[in-house]
């Protein structure tokens, strides 16, 4: 577990060295929402996507790869603290989101009636990060920006185009019923499970 | 025991072939991996280092598999021609976030090795000179206190006096900590001056190996008048270079060409690099 810990915090030092970047994206999206406030999904996603994205973008810059293969880590581990990683960041992109909800309420520029549920709001991002975690990264991870540029930039922009629809749509599924909820969770581990077991094989053979 | 220990590996690419039969890297010496560019140095470091995967052969670092055994990979430093290291990040925060992986990690000995190259801790790696990053790197390798020291084209692209204090420490620090080191390298002239042990690489297959002074002892440049080197006298060279004014070549039993030409050659004592540059001339 220690590994996983020190490799989730290797990984957020892209973050916290990136620092300003992330904090400008994240501000500019705030400012989109206030004057726009249909675009309140844009400030998560932004987030999202300059955590998740834009540091794999620089780690690929640098060849962290070749770092994290002489590491004393099995390839898995690095895969699993990978996964954790844009899990945290998925539920830190939730958090922001919520409190940009929240100012937008507070200055009045929405109402409770107005847009969907914090709930709907909550499980929209959880289907991004998801994404974000399972297609995404796996292809960051396996393919690299320099093979893969095509695919990674428009699967990584799909959720800013497909975000708000997928928002629209959230009142159709009845969030109020256990069954539904736990069916979506067992999907969703399911996914997730599949991909990192993939990924992980991938990766260890994946040559530097 | 032998710090790396290889037997039959293969790895094939569309234009090359890596085949090593058998590899031994001794423990406790410094071994120098000397061939042209091209020539499988980095695909057989990157085999050890498990970062490619062989089509087959057996690799094992102290007796083991490096990538199942995490206890031996620990003890393993490298330095290959790119870190990895985030090139947005700050020397204290790398060494913060490396050092967390190492149970022997040895913060004075990298305070005095940071101190001793001059590199302040705030500054951003992606902003350090080549030198400076080979330095940084240097020190976060011997930091983690290795058993082993594998290191790909280190000093390449480094100037004199950064390579000598580069490869001065690594003296040092084999003296006093038992340190086996494995350094590929083109540049012959730094294992002249440090290496124990010396394999030689050329078009994926090892074609010498053994102690340094044993090659050279062994190894002999001879020059003479153009007339003495025919057809029966050339088979006792390894290569030779012909000009207007004679020859130059190369053996490698000093005493058996010494028979054929006795004292109407000059003997010369070669260097490495005679030897590499002989020896791929012949091929």
């Amino acid at each position: 577990m220690n590994k996983i810990i020190n490799l989730l915090r290797l990984q957020f030092e892209t973050i916290f060295s990136l620092k300003k970047m992330i904090l400008i994206i994240f501000l500019i999206a705030s400012i989109y929402s206030f004057i726009n406030p249909s675009l309140i999904m844009t400030t998560g996603l932004l987030y999202l996507m300059a955590s998740c994205y834009t540091t794999a973008a620089y780690e690929e810059k640098s060849k962290s790869g070749y770092l994290f293969r002489s590491l004393p880590i099995k390839a898995r581990d690095y895969i699993f603290s990978r996964y954790l990683y844009v899990a945290i960041n998925t539920l830190i992109s939730i958090t922001l989101t919520i409190g940009v909800y929240k100012l937008l309420i507070y200055f009045e520029k929405i109402n409770n009636n107005d847009m969907v549920s914090l709930e709907g709001l909550g499980m929209t991002m959880v289907f991004i990060g998801v994404f974000m975690m399972c297609i995404v990264t796996p292809l960051e991870l396996l393919l690299g920006f320099e093979k893969g540029r095509f695919v990674i930039v428009f699967l990584s922009l799909s959720p800013m185009i497909f975000g708000n629809l997928l928002l629209e749509r959230m009142p159709l599924i009845n969030l109020n019923s256990i069954i539904i909820k736990i069916l979506i969770l067992l999907c969703l581990i399911t996914i997730i499970l599949i991909s990192y077991f993939i990924t992980s094989n991938l990766y260890a053979k994946k040559e530097m | 025991m032998e710090a790396i220990k290889i037997k039959n590996l293969k790895k094939q690419y569309k234009n090359f072939i890596l085949n090593i039969d058998e590899m031994k890297v001794p423990k406790g010496y410094i071994t120098g991996f000397i061939g042209p560019n091209g020539s499988g140095k980095t695909t057989t470091i990157k085999s050890i280092m498990n970062m490619i995967s062989p089509d087959d052969g057996e690799i094992s670092v102290f007796g083991k598999n490096i990538d199942e055994d995490l206890s031996i990979k620990e003890r393993v430093g490298f330095i290959g021609d790119i870190s990895g290291f985030l090139e947005e990040s700050k020397l204290k925060n790398i060494k913060k976030n490396i050092s967390r992986f190492y149970s022997n990690w040895d913060d004075n000995l990298y305070n005095k090795l940071i101190n001793s190259f001059s590199l302040n801790e705030t500054s951003i790696y992606g902003k350090l000179s080549k030198g400076q990053k080979k330095q940084f790197d240097l020190a976060i390798a011997l930091s983690i206190r290795p058993k082993l020291l594998i290191m790909d084209e280190p000093t390449a692209n480094l100037d004199p006096v950064v390579r000598n204090e580069f490869l001065e420490i690594l003296q040092e620090q084999m003296e006093k900590n038992d340190l086996t080191i494995f350094y590929s390298t083109h540049v012959t002239s730094d294992l002249d001056k440090c290496a124990d042990y010396i394999i030689f690489i050329y078009k994926g297959k090892i074609i010498l190996h053994g102690e340094k002074d044993n090659i050279l002892e062994n190894h002999s440049i001879i020059k003479g008048k153009k007339e003495l080197l025919d057809e029966e006298t050339s088979k006792y060279v390894l290569s030779s270079k012909v000009n207007s004014f004679g020859f130059t070549a190369l053996t490698s039993n000093k005493s058996e060409v010494y028979e054929v030409f006795g004292e109407e050659v000059i003997y010369e004592k070669p260097t490495l690099e005679d030897i590499m540059l002989y020896y791929t001339r012949r091929n």
